[in-house]
């Protein structure tokens, strides 16, 4: 009866897929003993209460009862389970902001305790998920993304708060990316609103700057000769700004021909001087693995590059260029080859980056490459577990200290850092981890 | 049948049947295969009490986590974003399917699952739960009725056929 919903060639189980799955049993089994061991360890509380004795515990779930009961708007100050975020940033080693997922609503919440906790700041944001969040410092943040408007705008909202408030900004129709560098913000906008009439179609973008927090803007004095495709994502992220200093900005955009094996690769351009002049910088990308970049430095001249396929069934071709004189000439470090989804073309310096998991344009509203120096880097595929490179990209391996996370599920989540060791990963239903040196993790939250 | 074997011998049958019925939800290769991972992971926790007569167990536990997966899919839709060119043809069904699973009771979703979904003999099936054939037909029926009734309702036009057959 349902034989045509089928699929035409399974996957044959092989010795690594009973080998997964009897690691997933373990973990299972783990879980219920710490599950049984809660039990013991509330029972002995309630002993101990009972005769007078205060036993220390750590955040249990109870505390997050309203989270988990209520099925409204939730309170600011309301606590946030860790499990239920999906994207989080920080300011510096305490204070964070995160979206989270409750019922079917986005909301922000923050923390001040690099993490430990977090707090309802905003339930009921302009915005859903998978919107994208920005903020300068504690008060002065910026949300954009999500899904288009009836009218096919993407909008840019700004708090002067914390988050708490949010006002739109007049800028559109749709906002692309957006840098904040203390007060001077700065927006990539495309020029076409995202309907079915213009689908695949190439709109000129322009960039709009705020010295004031986003109080007012106006455009630079010339255009960055890019156009935004505003066909490819719900979201509108084939335009991604990576600002290194307050005049010097690389804009990258690429326009997802890869399907098809068109010759029109994304562009690279440069701006050394705030957006006044542009100068235009190789991409590197080759032919189908052009369908997904993003962009990623450690500073000015050194820039990572990830080019990527379609993708299919967890997997997705791979390719890692880095430049370290600002983008005039690119290495290929390593790939991750997929003939059948890179129109069988195949690249040298395979094995280094794993064929399993999604970077973009499947990363949507997931941060998922930090570069801290020339050397060292964190990659978060989609669908995939943390990997860690110390030798500028060349090798990526789990990182060890994650590998029992639960985070190659699939769920929202990011990576992201604040300093070479401070540093923060994220998943829905996985949980949230930090770490203080760049090396150890550990869980936080029950 | 892999009744009585050691779980390392029942396991390629019983990850292909968890495959196939979570596909058949989810349409999805990747998604398929980890609920079908998820499902031998659990019956790799519980094997002493299942080893005798794991099929329907799988079945059913994979059927529920598609749908888990399917309501989480749902509720975040951006998290799939694939190129137009891997759109799946049958989304639509997959999803009025899903549904249309979600909403009948347990019993008639084992029944309506095993029968239709893993395209059991109404005998086997009555076997894996444990009561008369008699009673399979009943809720298959019933089951089925329900199932038609949701789609008519809210399916695409030439949707998923519920016609009972075999």
């Amino acid at each position: 009866m349902f034989e045509h919903l089928d699929d035409p060639s399974p996957p044959s189980p092989t010795s690594r897929t009973l080998g997964a799955v009897l690691a997933r049993a373990a973990r299972l089994r783990r879980q219920r003993v710490t599950s049984a061991l809660a039990v013991v360890a509330a029972s002995a509380l309630v002993l101990g209460v009972g005769i007078g004795i205060l036993m220390p515990r750590s955040a249990p779930r109870s505390a997050f009862s309203a989270f988990d009961s209520q099925s409204g708007v939730l309170a600011p100050g309301t606590p946030v389970p860790q499990s239920d975020l999906a994207d989080v940033v920080f300011l510096d080693d305490l204070h964070g902001f995160a979206l989270a997922l409750h019922d079917q609503q986005t909301i922000l919440a923050a923390s001040t305790d690099a993490g430990d906790t977090w707090q309802v700041v905003n339930a009921h944001l302009p915005i859903g998920f998978p919107a994208q969040l920005e903020f300068a410092d504690t008060a002065h943040g910026y949300l954009w993304g999500g899904a288009p408007s009836t009218s096919g705008t993407l909008s840019l909202w700004k708090t002067s708060d914390g988050g708490r408030t949010w006002t739109e900004a007049p800028l559109g129709p749709v906002v692309s990316d957006v840098s904040a560098i203390g007060p001077d913000v700065w927006a990539v906008v495309g020029a076409c609103p995202i309907t079915s009439a213009t689908v695949a179609k190439s709109c000129a973008a322009s960039i709009e700057v705020s010295l004031n927090s986003g109080n007012t803007w106006s455009t630079t004095q010339s255009e960055p000769p890019v156009l935004e495709n505003n066909g490819l994502s719900i979201s509108d992220q084939d335009l991604e700004l990576a600002r290194i200093t307050p005049a010097r900005a690389y804009l990258l955009a690429f326009t997802a021909t890869g399907a098809t094996g068109s010759s029109q690769p994304g562009r690279l351009v440069y701006s050394p001087d705030g957006g006044r002049t542009w100068v235009e910088r190789s991409n590197p990308c080759p032919r189908y693995f052009d369908f997904g970049e993003q962009i990623a430095a450690s500073g000015t001249d050194d820039l990572w590059m990830m080019c990527a396929s379609q993708a299919s069934a967890g997997s997705q071709a791979k390719a890692l260029y880095r430049s370290n004189d600002g983008g005039q000439y690119w290495k290929l470090v390593a790939a991750a080859n997929a003939p059948v989804l890179s129109g069988n073309l195949t690249l040298p310096a395979a094995g280094g980056l794993p064929v399993e998991g999604y970077v973009s344009p499947y990363s949507l509203g997931h941060e998922n490459l930090a570069v801290l120096r020339p050397t060292t880097a964190w990659l978060f595929p989609d669908r995939s577990t943390v990997l860690e490179t110390t030798d500028g990209g060349a090798r990526w391996n789990p990182v060890a200290g994650l590998a029992e996370a639960g985070l190659d599920s699939g769920g929202n989540g990011n990576v992201v850092f604040v300093d070479p060791t401070h540093g923060w990963v994220c998943e829905t239903g996985a949980g949230l981890w930090r770490t203080s040196d760049g090396v150890n993790w550990e869980r936080l939250g029950p | 049948m892999v009744g009585g074997m050691r779980f390392e011998q029942a396991f390629a049958d019983l990850y292909r049947l968890a495959y196939r019925v979570s596909f058949r939800v989810l349409g999805d290769r990747g998604d398929a295969e980890d609920v079908a991972q998820e499902t031998l992971a659990r019956a790799n926790v519980r094997w002493q009490r299942l080893r005798e007569r794991p099929e329907g167990w799988v079945v059913t536990v994979a059927t529920n986590l598609a749908i888990d997966r399917y309501r989480r899919r749902r509720r975040q839709p951006s998290e799939r974003t694939e190129p137009l060119a891997l759109v799946d043809a049958h989304l639509a069904e997959r999803m009025d399917l899903a549904e249309a699973l979600r909403r009948l009771s347990r019993r008639q979703r084992e029944v309506v699952v095993l029968r239709y979904l893993a395209d059991w003999p109404e005998l086997a099936v009555a076997e894996a739960l444990c009561c008369s054939p008699g009673s399979v037909k009943s809720h298959a029926s019933r089951g089925l009725a329900a199932l038609r009734k949701h789609l008519d309702d809210h399916g695409p036009e030439g949707g998923v056929d519920v016609r009972a057959s075999g």
